[in-house]
Formats: structure tokens, sequence, C-alpha cells
């Protein structure tokens, strides 16, 4: 028995996210897969309806879409695709199982990185959603619009260790998902679904023999507020000196608190097996080059460019990067400044700077705003020159002096500054000053 | 007019594009079989007539082809629109579609007519249609007798002369079987040959659609006409159409067929002595036949019980009455006793069948469980045949292993205690071609007595239906033993 009181509690967060794809169909079978705000049992046919003796059959460009978000995630991606049956009852159900996948997923072993942290991605998926129940005053209607309309399943290691990281990795695979076009992702729509695992421990390099599932979120905030009330609710638990039960639970966010669902004792046999009415979906490696060839930078790889090509400080890289409207009107600032014939390096920068902080500038044709940038740079080009027959002046004015300093008298240099300030009559700063002078100085 | 359905689908047209017979005319004759047999036999649970008569009608003047006005029969596994689906049992009692099977719609799309729905054992699961949870359907030939199953309707249709043709699907000897026991002809394809969209399924990798008629020539004329690659079933082999009854081949010379010992040494000596007369028709063609060994009598049985419970189990979960079926009156509190109270509509051998299915997978290890150990030695079994077929170019079993069976028989202890050998050797002779997806044929080969057809199951390599008709065909033309007409 360990007193938990005295010890250091660590969470230990995984992460299932839930994202339907945009395509044009259902995953097996016809139906228009966009349900958002459609008449109720209106996108409906005798297969996603699971009526006796249809079939399914898999939609090539959900899984085109899949492999896509799996290669931005650095997963293995594997070249035949089994699907498998989970089995359980339920009334959104139709078929008393749902269409996913268990061996041989379409990616595995991925990861990617949350301000420096790499974070582990076990397994990425497709699958078909289900339906929606809709409970009236003393009745439950089924609405089955949704049901079959395909499900992208992103599976986390448990990496995380702070709410903080949580929602930075989802911000980004949402970024990833809208960069690829295959998704939207608006979780007020419930695009994105969200369900934590939480555990707590006092070792971090061993994890805890039991976690806590928190299903169905749809809000960032909703997210941290489960997290929060889970680490509160089992550190309670452990300075008891107990464990908490490995359990389901789900999220009130009115009184933003989890409540139980149901336990591992009682949790459904899925029965999984192979999808008797799929064969496995085979892709051929150069099928699979040519769909990563098409894919759009993944953001990772942008991030990157921007830094190398055009010197720009990652930090700043992101800020511009995270919108695509932004990345693109930086590159087409850029074409206008380089077709000027200015190959400076440093204009790279200065776009960043203008558009991060400029913002009310995004609004002109690049060609103006690459106006203002040149324009801007010319001033301190200028600057620059004026600094240094400014310093050449001083220097060569008082040559003592230079001798002190170089002998360790660094007081002298507050004088030199001095000197050159009031030569510039005030268009010089004394930092720029300093600066150069220490330069020139070594 | 007894003599008119002695002829085959080709010599039927040939008298319609004649002008010595209607279409309208022949579908007249089947109402008058219906009107005379099917009060004794049962083997329709819905019947359309009425439809299939003005439908005769219009057809009548505008041209012929094979199909064209054929009276054909749908055993209830395959969804009709417009007409009531039951698949032989009250959870779908009422059930009407608003699809279609695709084999279903293909044969209807070259012009055969709809007599009716045929009876089966609920969800295809028995072999002698006693297993309806509507009606016992009588064999033609002797209607103390089953008919066999679960296409137990679907052979008597043809038998009786109620249809010419009949839409069936096998598992386990659902057609090859019944076919014998009513001294009709009987194929189902490769597997992924002909669309198992729109079969009310049983076990999805082990089903599928296959033809019944009264000779070999419209066997090949309804096979022709339901395979072919389909989008709407993932499983369809992407092979061009073949035109099976054109090329039908009395030259069977020099083919080498292979007969399993251990299952002759099984069965009755009278079945024996039939197939024996049989081979020794084929020696006299050029045919050479060798007795070979058989791997394991009781592995493949095992495989297929295991695949079958666990598929069944899971193809059966749909049927909670949310959308469709049967659906309780009773008031129900929870939504565990809604699904109690409308599943509790599966018959006794249904509900066997899914409560034993959860052993076959195990929930903490799926992968270890024994249903993905039996898709393993499938596998390797498949290898194991496939191989003989590079020697041998057909593979002959009985298409029973039991003779003529008395109805109620099965339901006896002591009948099932006695015959538990023969259950198993049917296994070993039933199982490959439903594991393993090869193309079989049943057809008639003599008779045990006058009122009990016997008949012969002849399998080969996948897609080589042309050849086991062709083999099926030249022992038919030899013998005579053509649209085989019951005494009763």
């Amino acid at each position: 028995m360990f007193n938990a009181k005295n010890m250091k509690l660590t969470p230990i967060i995984g992460l299932e996210v839930h994202i339907e794809l945009s395509t044009h169909n259902k995953m097996f079978c016809n139906c228009l897969a966009d349900h958002f705000g459609t008449e109720p049992n209106t996108q409906i046919c005798p297969v996603c309806l699971g009526m006796p003796g249809t079939l399914p059959v898999p939609n090539k460009q959900a899984l085109i879409n899949t492999i896509k978000i799996a290669k931005a995630l650095n997963c293995k991606i594997n070249n035949e695709f089994i699907f498998a049956r989970k089995h359980y009852f339920y009334p959104d159900l139709p078929k008393g199982y749902q269409i996913t996948q268990f061996q041989d997923p379409v990616g595995s072993d991925g990861w990617i990185e949350i301000g420096g942290k790499k974070i582990r991605i076990n397994r990425v998926h497709i699958e078909e959603d289900t339906g929606k129940l809709l409970h009236e005053k003393d009745e439950s209607l089924v609405d089955f619009n949704r049901a079959g309309v395909p499900l992208v399943e992103i599976v986390s290691e448990p990496d995380f260790h702070k709410t903080e990281e949580v929602i930075a990795y989802l911000k980004e695979v949402r970024l990833i998902v809208r960069n690829l076009a295959v998704a939207e992702a608006r979780m007020e729509r419930g695009q994105m679904r969200l369900e934590p695992n939480i555990s707590l421990t006092s070792n971090v390099s061993k994890l805890p023999d039991y976690k806590v599932e928190v299903k169905n979120i749809n809000s960032f905030r909703f997210v941290k507020g489960a997290i929060k009330y889970e680490i509160k609710r089992q550190t309670k638990i452990l300075a008891k000196g107990k464990t908490p039960k490995q359990e389901t639970r789900g999220y009130d966010s009115n009184d933003g608190k989890t409540f139980f669902q149901r336990s591992k004792e009682t949790t459904t046999e899925y029965r999984y097996f192979p999808e008797p009415d799929i064969p496995p979906v085979v892709f051929e490696k150069d099928e699979i080059e040519k769909i990563v060839r098409a894919m759009p930078e993944t953001r990772t790889d942008k991030i990157k460019r921007f830094v190398n090509d055009y010197q720009i400080k990652e930090e700043s890289v992101r800020k511009i990067v995270e919108d695509k409207k932004k990345a693109d009107y930086f590159e087409a600032v850029w074409k206008e400044i380089v077709d000027k014939g200015n190959k400076d390096k440093k204009y790279g920068q200065q776009i960043a700077n203008f558009i991060i902080n400029k913002k009310h500038l995004i609004g002109l044709p690049p060609k103006e705003f690459a106006g203002k940038i040149v324009e801007s740079m010319k001033t301190k080009r200028v600057d620059e020159n004026i600094l240094q027959i400014i310093l050449g002046e001083v220097l060569e004015d008082h040559q003592g002096l230079v001798g002190e300093y170089k002998q360790g008298k660094h007081e002298v240099l507050n004088f030199l500054i001095g000197k050159a300030m009031s030569m510039s009559k005030g268009k010089l700063n004394a930092i720029v000053i300093k600066e150069g002078l220490i330069k020139r100085l070594n | 007019m007894e003599n008119l359905l002695n002829k085959t689908i080709p010599q039927i047209q040939e008298m319609i594009a004649g002008g010595k017979l209607s279409y309208f005319e022949l579908m007249g004759e089947i109402e008058n079989n219906v009107k005379e047999k099917e009060d004794d036999i049962k083997a329709y649970l819905t019947l359309d007539l009425k439809k299939a008569k003005l439908k005769a009608k219009k057809l009548d003047g505008v041209g012929t082809s094979l199909l064209n006005g054929i009276p054909m029969s749908v055993k209830d596994t395959f969804v009709t629109s417009g007409v009531k689906t039951t698949v032989a049992s009250k959870m779908l009692a009422d059930f009407v579609p608003e699809y279609d099977a695709v084999s279903y719609k293909r044969l209807i799309d070259s012009g055969a007519l709809l007599v009716g729905k045929t009876n089966m054992d609920e969800f295809a699961h028995g072999f002698t249609t006693e297993y309806s949870a509507f009606q016992v359907t009588r064999n033609p030939w002797n209607l103390n007798n089953v008919p066999g199953g679960s296409s137990g309707g679907a052979a008597a249709s043809i038998a009786s002369r109620t249809a010419l043709i009949a839409l069936a699907s096998e598992n386990f000897g659902s057609i090859v079987q019944p076919a014998a026991l009513c001294g009709v002809v009987g194929i189902k394809p490769t597997y992924g040959r002909a669309s198992r969209y729109g079969i009310i399924a049983m076990a999805s990798s082990l089903e599928c659609p296959g033809i019944m008629a009264r000779c070999v020539e419209d066997a090949a004329i309804g096979l022709e006409a339901i395979v072919g690659v389909d989008p709407l079933d993932a499983t369809t082999l992407n092979v061009a159409k073949e035109r099976f009854y054109d090329q039908l081949n009395l030259d069977v010379k020099g083919k080498k067929i292979a007969v399993i010992k251990p299952i002759m040494q099984a069965v009755s000596a009278e079945i024996v002595l039939a197939i024996e007369e049989m081979i020794r028709v084929y020696k006299k063609m050029g045919v050479e036949v060798r007795e070979i060994d058989w791997y394991d009598l009781d592995i493949d049985s095992k495989i297929y019980d295991i695949l079958y419970r666990s598929e069944v189990a899971s193809n059966l979960a749909r049927y909670d009455g949310i959308r469709y079926g049967y659906r309780t009156e009773k008031e129900t509190k929870t939504l565990d006793e809604l699904y109690q109270q409308n599943r509790d509509m599966f018959g006794k051998h249904v509900k066997r069948q899914i409560v034993t299915a959860p052993i076959t997978i195990d929930k903490d290890n799926p992968r270890d469980s024994i249903y993905y150990q039996a898709l393993k030695i499938r596998r390797k079994n498949r290898d194991y045949i496939d191989k003989l077929f590079l020697e041998y170019d057909a593979i002959v079993t009985p298409a029973t292993t039991f003779g003529e069976l008395a109805i109620g028989k099965t339901a006896d202890e002591k009948w099932r205690e006695e015959n538990r050998n023969l259950a198993r050797i049917n296994g070993t002779a039933m199982c490959p071609t439903v594991l393993y997806g090869y193309p079989s044929i049943s057809f008639p080969i003599g008779f045990l007595k006058p009122t009990a057809p016997v008949g012969v199951h002849v399998f080969s390599k996948r897609l080589n239906e042309q050849g086991i008709l062709n083999l099926a065909y030249a022992y038919q033309e030899a013998t005579g033993l053509k649209c085989l007409t019951p005494k009763t």
C-alpha cells in the first residue's frame, strides 16, 4: 500500500479521435454522406439501413482519404486493408454490428510533434458512423442519415501529461485533416468527436493498470473540463489508497462532471471477426505512392520548408502556417518580391512579421503588399548605411577610447554611444548603436 | 399436356417461336399443375400466378429468347420487390422488400416469370425443409418423404413441374441434396461468380446462389443468366460471361474424375451400387475414374461449423424489430427487454446457432479464437484440394449419404444416433465446395426404388462450371435420365 498523499501523481492521457470524412458518398453505399441539417431519414437506402440480404461495398475515395490522414500522421501504411465486424446491439446500429477495422488498419505506428514533444499514434483506421437517436417526450426516434458515413478513428498512445498538450494535439490533428481537405472537422456539427482516457501514476515509466475512458465529447473546452475533473476525482480515490475502477464515463457539460456509464465487467463482447462480405482491399505500392505524391504538403513539411527556404524563425512560421490562407498569401507576396529581382533572404522574416503584426494589410493584393515590404526594407537599409558612416566617424575621432575599451575598460562604451546618437540627430536609437559598436569593436 | 413439361426449355421456346404454343398457355399449364399438386406438396410460401399470367400474355408475339416467359420459382431467401419475402421465419412473416436480389433481377431481366416463393428451412438452417416456420414441404416422388433442404421447396417445385427453373441457394448441400432427393439437376457456380446481393444471409462466406431445373440444358441456361460481376457485391469476380448452354459438349473422353474412397466405404450398399453404375457409364465414354483417399473426414465439417455459427449469429443480429420484421406488441420497459421480446420470434434451431456463436470468438483475444484458427486451416485445406485439381477434372461424392428420408425422421433421437456417422460423412462430401468455393452440380443417376431417385455430386476447380455441366450433360444423354417425372 502506498500513500498517495505524499506522492507526486502524473496524469497519463491517451486520445481516441473520430473524424467524419467529407466524401460525397457514404462508406458502403451510394447515399450522400453530408447529413448535417438534413430532414431525418432522407439519405438512406437498403444497404445503410441494414435491410435483409444487402451487402456493403467499400468507398474507395474514403480509403484514399484515410491513407492521406495516416500518412500525414507519419504512420506506416498497410497495403491490404481488412474490415471487421464489431458486434453490439443499439437501435442506431442497423446491422447489429459496426463495420470497422481490427487487424491491419490503414495506418499504424505514427507520430506528430507538439511543441517539440513527440506524440505517438497507435493506429488510424476507417469505419462507419451510426445513426442518431432523437429523444422526444415519451418516445425515441432514430435518424439513419448518419448511418454509414465514413469515420476515421485516430488512436494515440497515452503520451500526454497535461491538458495543454491534449488541446495542442487536437488542434494540430484538426489542422492536418483540414489542410488535406478530407474533412471539415467542425466540432459543433459533430464531425470531430473526442474520447480521452485518463489515469494517474506516481511512476511515469510504468503505465497504471487501469484507465478511465470518457466518451463522446464534442468540444475542446469540454475535453479540458473532463480531464480536469477526472484528475481531481482519481486523485481523491488514490489518496485513500484505492485504485480507481476501469470504466467508461460520460461528461456532463452543465456541471462539468464526468459520470459513470459502464464498467469493464459489463462491457459488451464485441466478437470481432473479419467481415466476410468484403474481401481484403489491396492497394499496390505504386498506387499508395501516387496518393502520397498528390497529397498537399503536410504541416510539418511546410514548417520545415518555410524555415529553410525563407529563413524565417520557426515561431513565426507556425503562426503563418496554421492558416492556409496566410501561408498562401505569404508565398504570393514572396513571389512578387523575388520576381522584382530582390533575392535577399531577409525579406522572408519581414513578410512574416508584417503578416503576423499588420493583419489589416492582408486584404491588399500581394503586389501592393510586396511593395510595402520592399519599401520598409529600403528604409532599414538606409538606416544601416547611416549607422556605419556615423560609427566609422565616432571611432575615428576617439581612437584612444577604442584602445581603452579593447583593454577591458568597457565603461567607455556609453560615451561612444552618446557621441553617435548626437551625430545621428536622433535617427538612430541607442540599442542599434550599441549593437553596431560592439560588433565593430570586437 | 404432360408431354409439354417433359420438354427442355430450348424445345419449348422452339414451339413458341413456331407458333405451336404461347407463353400464356405455358403459364396456364403451370397453373394447372399448381392447382393439382400444390395442396399436397406445399412447395410455395407465396404464389403469384395472377401476375405471372398477365406478364406471360404481354410477352406473346413480341419474340423469344431462352428464358423469355419461363415460369420460375424463387427460394424465399431471395428478396423480391413487392413480393413477400419471409426466409421461412416468423421474424419476417410480413416482410415485403422494396429492392431485388441481383440473381433474381437478372433472371427477370432475361424474361423469366415469377410463379412464387419457395419454402425452405428457416433462415436456410436445416436439410429437410421441415424447419420452416410455416409448413412442411413433401417430396413429389413420395409424399411421406422430405424433399431435402434447405432448398426443399425449390427442388419440389421443379419435380412437381410447378416451375421450369428454380433460383435457390447453396450452403452445405442446400441445393445438391434436395436436387438429388427430388430427381432434378442442381448447380451452384464458383463462389463469387454470381451475386449474393439480396440473399438473406445465413453465413456470408459460405452462401452462393444456384439453379435447379429438370435437365442439364435448363440448368445451364439459368446459370448463364445469374453469373457475372456485380457492383453491389464486393466478393463477385470480374470474369467474362460464358455461354454455358451453347457450349454444352458431349465429348468427355480423357477426362479424369476422382471418387473419394472413405466416403464410398461409409454409405449404404444401394448408393454404392448406383455410383458404381455411373462409373461404368463414364468409363464407357472414355472417362478415367480413380479412387482417392481424403485428408481428414472431420476437419472440414468442424471448420464449417465454427465459421457457420459465428457468421449466422452475426448476420442475424440485424433482426431486432426496430426497422422491420417482427415487433412485439407487449409494453417493454427497457431496450434489452424489447430486443428479447422481438428476437424471441426466431425458431429453436436458429436460436441454437446464435447462442453457441460466442464460444467461437474470444472476447479478449479475438485473434487467438477458434474462428481465426479455423480460417487458417481453411486456407491450408483449400491448397490441398486445389492441388488435386491439377490432376483431376472433377471429384465425385454421393449427393447425399442418406437415402430417402421420411418426414419426421430427423427429429427422432434414435434415428439421429444411428445415423451419426452418415451425417459426419455427409459433411465431408458437402463442405469442400462451400468452404473453398468450387462449382458443383448434382444430377440424377438412377433410382433406389421407383419412388426414390438417387443423385451424384460432382465438383471441380474454380471457374470450371462448363466442365461439370459437360460431365453431367454427357451422362444425362447417355442414360436418358432427364426430366424425370414422379408418378404421384
